[in-house]
């Protein structure tokens, strides 16, 4: 399939991985494990219970961003996109940022005398960075996700709760787009400080793969950012505005 | 459209587009902005003016014989530098520069690079390199001064500081204050003792 077409429900599950391999994280995060044989996208959807069509809207988003059709996702259920967003989270927490944690001891395990102290300065603001990007993805599981959820059941059972519109407008201006760009201009710095700024270091092989996983990680977090602003953030607002409504 | 002072001018005098335009690509893969004058024969060099930095072009072709002859009037009137080409190799080279059309690719653009004589060294100057000031308000912000402070203690104005910083940033492809104050350290441009959290 050329990469400007799109996947559909009759694509076999494995195609999708050899046509791009970087949408492999993104499969597992729906519980979706290897070993399908054959296996369509609606078959392999059917057997774990995942809805198709949002599969399809994640991971041909994922894919071309010219795809993105933002109100299309906007249509499916709340629970599913944040069940998609924490999957998302735990992937961060679980298993990329242990993964770029281990390659950063790595590097300061093989560094020289001479080059320690750079290699360390690398280290702490990973770790600054890490630190703001994992207390970043609490806040949003601690207040944005279960408020909305409960929101729209509130709706669901027709009780009225001032109270939880308060509750989310804080934590929406709470999470604001500011917060994702902050992320984003700490994570393009350590690149560009490893790139342009830190002297050769003696082993180039594991700063290469570092750089790489950075730059995968980046581009996993647009994707997920632009998820969370533009597809739950207005759903949220429509929300908001069916309960004031009534 | 506004000539840029730096550019070469080079004429290019053949009247086979082929040949026209192939050199122009030539030329531009090598990454050689020029101005590019086509002439279709070598009279019209007459019609332009042209100076001992521009370069001229020839296609064999449009000599008349005796050729060497018609080259000397040539050079009498075009004092920069000249290449010859030609569908083959010339039995007497008169030509100080000449390419057949069946060069290779390598040996085409070694030539036209020594031709125009592209110098490595002379590239534009680095200017992502930081000024004296530039490098005294980084200092300030790594070590974890408000703009406001910096403006205080530098005797400038607010202003002036978030000009330079924008400099900066746009410098080295920094934004953060720790990723600034990362660069300030990897450089020895502070100690890590200063720098208040």
């Amino acid at each position: 399939m050329s990469k400007h077409n799109h996947f559909t429900a009759n694509t076999k599950m494995a195609d999708i991985i050899l046509n791009n391999y970087l949408l492999l994280p993104i499969i597992g995060r729906f519980g979706i494990d290897l070993g399908f044989g054959n296996k369509t996208v609606s078959e392999v959807c059917a057997e774990k219970s995942i809805n198709t069509f949002f599969f399809l809207e994640i991971i041909n988003s994922y894919n071309n961003p010219e795809y993105f059709t933002a109100e299309e996702l906007q249509e499916y259920p709340l629970m599913l996109i944040i069940e998609y967003l924490t999957n998302t989270h735990n992937y961060y927490r679980k298993v990329k940022i242990p993964e770029l944690e281990k390659m950063v001891y790595e590097i300061i395990k093989n560094s020289n005398p001479d080059n320690k102290k750079n290699n360390l300065l690398i280290a702490n603001f990973f770790e600054e960075y890490k630190t703001e990007l994992i207390k970043h993805l609490e806040n949003e599981e601690k207040t944005i996700f279960p408020f909305t959820i409960e929101l729209e059941n509130t709706l669901h059972n027709h009780e009225s709760l001032e109270l939880l519109i308060q509750k989310i407008a804080q934590s929406k201006s709470a999470h604001n787009n500011d917060d994702h760009k902050q992320l984003e201009a700490k994570l393009l710095d350590l690149k560009n400080l490893i790139i342009k700024f830190l002297p050769p270091v003696k082993r180039k092989d594991l700063i290469e793969k570092l750089l790489i996983e950075l730059f995968r990680l980046e581009e996993d977090l647009n994707d997920h950012s632009r998820i969370e602003d533009h597809v739950l953030l207005p759903k949220i607002n429509k929300l908001e505005l069916q309960f004031r409504k009534r | 459209m506004i000539e840029n002072k730096n550019n070469i001018t080079i004429f290019i005098a053949s009247n086979v587009y082929f040949i026209r335009s192939g050199i122009r690509g030539i030329i531009r893969d090598l990454g050689i902005d020029a101005n590019f004058i086509s002439l279709n024969n070598l009279d019209d060099l007459k019609n332009h003016h042209h100076s001992n930095a521009d370069y001229l072009i020839i296609h064999n072709k449009l000599l008349q014989k005796p050729k060497a002859n018609h080259l000397n009037e040539i050079s009498a009137i075009f004092t920069g530098k000249i290449l010859g080409i030609g569908e083959q190799a010339e039995k007497m080279n008169f030509f100080d520069n000449y390419l057949t059309l069946t060069t290779s690719k390598i040996a085409i653009n070694q030539q036209i690079q020594a031709f125009l004589q592209i110098d490595k060294e002379s590239k534009p100057a680095n200017n992502n390199v930081l000024s004296v000031r530039e490098i005294d308000i980084l200092k300030e912000v790594a070590k974890g001064y408000s703009n406001k402070e910096i403006a205080e203690r530098l005797f400038i104005s607010i202003n002036t500081v978030i000009t330079h910083r924008k400099n900066i940033t746009e410098k080295l492809g920094i934004k953060t204050i720790s990723g600034l104050t990362v660069y300030a350290l990897m450089n020895q441009l502070i100690k890590a003792e200063s720098v208040n959290n």
